[in-house]
């Protein structure tokens, strides 16, 4: 869970940022695995690339 | 975390099983009560071996066995092994857990061997239904623990108080404490941990583009980024390097400086010597001048003196010899008889009377009457003038004997305050021996300083102007992927990840100075709910630096965190400590964070535990106190009362040496025994 006041400021961010930032966070906080969150950032990330380059 | 309950089988000085439940919620305090060495702290120990498995607690040597097993049944059971265990049961984000920790040992001799057993968590569902997950492997149970509450934030929040003030001292670990707690607590080390995954992630992606691009110019231009890169690092750790000469310089001059400015010391204390000694001898003379007097009166006066009470006695008898002597012949009648022979008072002739002559001779012989008579005299005038300046002479021998003793008094204080300040510098002695070597040691170590200090800024500007280069070479590079139809995707892909990389730098500034503001505020307002009305500007503000360090800002702006005594870094601490979980918790009623204190009324005032006693219960979800009998007397009681905050009492009763028990006290029941 992230700390609230953190989300506040997270939440500042604009997108698609804001979301890769929630994500890998809340990642850390409940894998804790570097590979895994890194894998996970990596996805999340070329994810969004490709449905933006869909559109 | 919600501390709900803990149950102690065989754990120290408690055999068979004993329950403690925790007051949550409106009351939220629980208090256990026991004067010393009852077990009180036996209940701490039970708590951080349950959550944790730590056999020691802050106050113990690490070093030094712990043993957990009631001793008493060691004792007793000279044949099987003697189990134990403790299971405290908790909440953590609105689910419930169940901890248990078991171990076994054995007395062999005078040696007790303890060992582990078993460790089991249990999660229950959301029904209150036991085991949603059952987790019986250490390094997973530790792992969740710490999910729970961080071990190495354990102690700002379960801890003995008599350590606590420390928290607000300025050693290195426990700089290194506050910063860890304050990281983990507000999400930081997450904020930084995600900023490394990035960095991580945007080098590999890098890697696989470059090597997918097979060009010549691109892999060209990626080698000369490696080369700066390379050349960069090495550049740093020259840096590196010199800082670290630099800082054992900086630490080598201020031993230095310490080390003369305690000779300053020693050569003041030697002035001081060197001017008690002048003093001494001073006295010394004086005081032989006075004993001199003293000799001189004693020679005229004493004999008289001490034959004073004699005097009358001696008196009467002259002069009643003088009487006597009054019916005696005159010596010159018996001298003109004897020339005669003829007696001058009855004309007798002594030619014929021969007797009679022979017996004026003899009376002759016998005569001493002018000579006593002189000498009586001389003795009675003497006597008389002794008596008459008698009390005079008995006055002055007493004022100067009086006077002698007081200064020889103050000679031997003189001679004791020598032989302290004699210690003092023999303690220090052999530094004044180094005192030039030191000197000169001190120049060597400030000009290398200052010549190190004088590299480090070269280097820095030689790592700038390379980072510039690597900067433009990266530029480029990015410039040919984006010429690079075919590497489009993966080219947006790295440009996302280096405007994330961006933003989590950026908010892990704003963030980290918006939390340290926030701390900072928050410490200060709850320090002056804490303490003493009479100290309330005591403090300007607790400070937390960009170091996450706690400083202690006094009224005029300055630096007082060692200059306020224990008790009041005691509260400095607990308003950080209820500061921190308060921000940590933020608007989730979910997140909790109990605090369980032993001891922590010792070092405090009356007006000080009052204003905890009142404030305390509205900063935290719980409040638990392992109080001692000094710590709870009826004027505490009073204000645990008043506020009707009290939900639990317990009571530990010592049946016998290492054999306690606790019993629940109702709350209507006199809590207190000391002060009724």
């Amino acid at each position: 869970m992230i700390n609230s006041e953190l989300l506040k400021k997270v939440n500042t961010l604009e997108e698609p940022n804001q979301t890769f930032l929630k994500l890998l966070l809340e990642d850390i906080e409940k894998i804790k695995q570097n590979e895994e969150v890194q894998s996970a950032l990596r996805s999340n990330i070329r994810n969004y690339v490709a449905k933006e380059i869909r559109l | 975390m919600k501390l709900l309950k803990i149950e102690m089988h065989n754990f120290r000085q408690y055999m068979g099983t004993q329950t403690i439940e925790f007051a949550d919620g409106e009351k939220n305090i629980t208090i256990i009560f026991g004067e010393n060495g009852k077990g009180k702290t036996g209940i701490f120990r039970a708590l951080m071996y349950g959550l944790y498995g730590s056999k020691h607690i802050q106050q113990d040597n690490p070093n030094e066995p712990v043993h957990l097993i009631s001793f008493r049944l060691l004792e007793e059971t000279s044949g099987p092994p003697v189990k134990a265990h403790v299971c405290v049961t908790f909440e953590h984000l609105g689910h419930k857990y169940e901890i248990t920790r078991s171990l076994k040992g054995i007395k062999r001799g005078s040696r007790i061997e303890e060992r582990s057993e078993s460790v089991k968590l249990v999660e229950f569902d959301e029904n209150g239904n036991y085991g949603r997950q059952i987790l019986e492997d250490e390094i997973q149970v530790r792992a969740k623990m710490n999910d729970i509450l961080d071990e190495e934030i354990k102690d700002f929040f379960l801890f003995d108080a008599e350590k606590i003030d420390t928290l607000a001292k300025t050693t290195d670990d426990v700089k290194k404490e506050v910063r860890t707690a304050i990281s983990k607590l507000l999400q930081i080390d997450n904020l930084e941990v995600a900023q490394h995954t990035i960095d991580r992630l945007y080098s590999k992606e890098r890697k696989n583009i470059i090597a997918r691009a097979a060009n010549v110019d691109i892999s060209s231009k990626e080698k000369e980024i490696e080369d700066k890169k390379e050349e960069i690092n090495r550049q740093k750790a020259i840096e590196q390097a010199l800082k670290t000469e630099q800082d054992e310089c900086k630490k080598l001059v201020e031993q230095y400086e310490l080390q003369l400015a305690e000779n300053e010391d020693i050569r003041r204390i030697q002035d001081q010597l060197k001017g008690l000694n002048e003093t001494l001898s001073s006295k010394v003379e004086y005081l032989d001048d006075l004993k001199g007097q003293l000799n001189k009166h004693l020679i005229a006066d004493a004999a008289f003196l001490l034959m004073n009470a004699n005097f009358p006695n001696v008196t009467n008898y002259l002069d009643q010899l003088t009487v006597e002597e009054e019916n005696i012949v005159p010596a010159d009648v018996l001298d003109l008889s004897i020339q005669q022979k003829r007696c001058v008072c009855c004309d007798n002739d002594l030619i014929t009377h021969t007797k009679n002559m022979l017996y004026i001779q003899e009376l002759r012989s016998n005569y001493k009457r002018s000579k006593l008579t002189s000498l009586s005299s001389a003795i009675k005038d003497s006597i008389i003038e002794k008596q008459n300046s008698y009390i005079q002479s008995e006055k002055s021998l007493l004022a100067l004997m009086r006077r002698i003793e007081e200064k020889d008094l103050e000679r031997k204080e003189l001679l004791k305050r020598i032989e302290v300040v004699e210690k003092e510098i023999g303690k220090r002695a052999d530094k004044e021996l180094h005192l030039e070597r030191t000197k000169n040691a001190l120049e060597a170590q400030r000009e290398k300083e200052s010549d190190t200090r004088a590299k480090v800024k070269q280097i820095k500007v030689v790592i700038e102007q390379a980072e510039k280069q690597l900067n433009q070479l990266e530029l480029e590079l990015s410039e040919m992927f984006k010429n690079n139809e075919s590497l489009a995707f993966d080219n947006k892909v790295l440009s996302y990840l280096s405007s994330l990389n961006q933003d989590v730098k950026n908010i892990t500034e704003e963030f980290s100075l918006a939390m340290r503001t926030n701390l900072s505020e928050i410490s200060t307002q709850i320090f002056k709910r804490l303490i003493d009305r009479k100290d309330i500007n005591l403090i300007n503000k607790i400070n937390i630096n960009e170091k996450f360090e706690l400083e202690i800002i006094g009224q005029d702006n300055v630096e007082i965190t060692q200059d306020i005594s224990q008790g009041q870094r005691q509260i400095v601490a607990l308003a950080f400590i209820t500061a921190l979980a308060q921000i940590a918790s933020g608007d989730n009623n979910l997140i909790k964070f109990p605090l369980f204190m032993d001891s922590p009324f010792n070092r405090l005032s009356g007006k000080n535990r009052d204003q905890l006693i009142v404030n305390i219960p509205l900063l935290t979800s719980q409040w638990i106190l392992l109080l001692t009998d000094t710590e709870l007397s009826v004027e505490e009681e009073r204000v645990f009362k008043q506020d009707n905050k009290l939900g639990k009492f317990y009571r530990i009763v010592q049946q016998d040496v290492m054999d306690a028990f606790i019993e629940p006290v109702e709350l209507h029941e006199p809590l207190s025994t000391r002060g009724l």
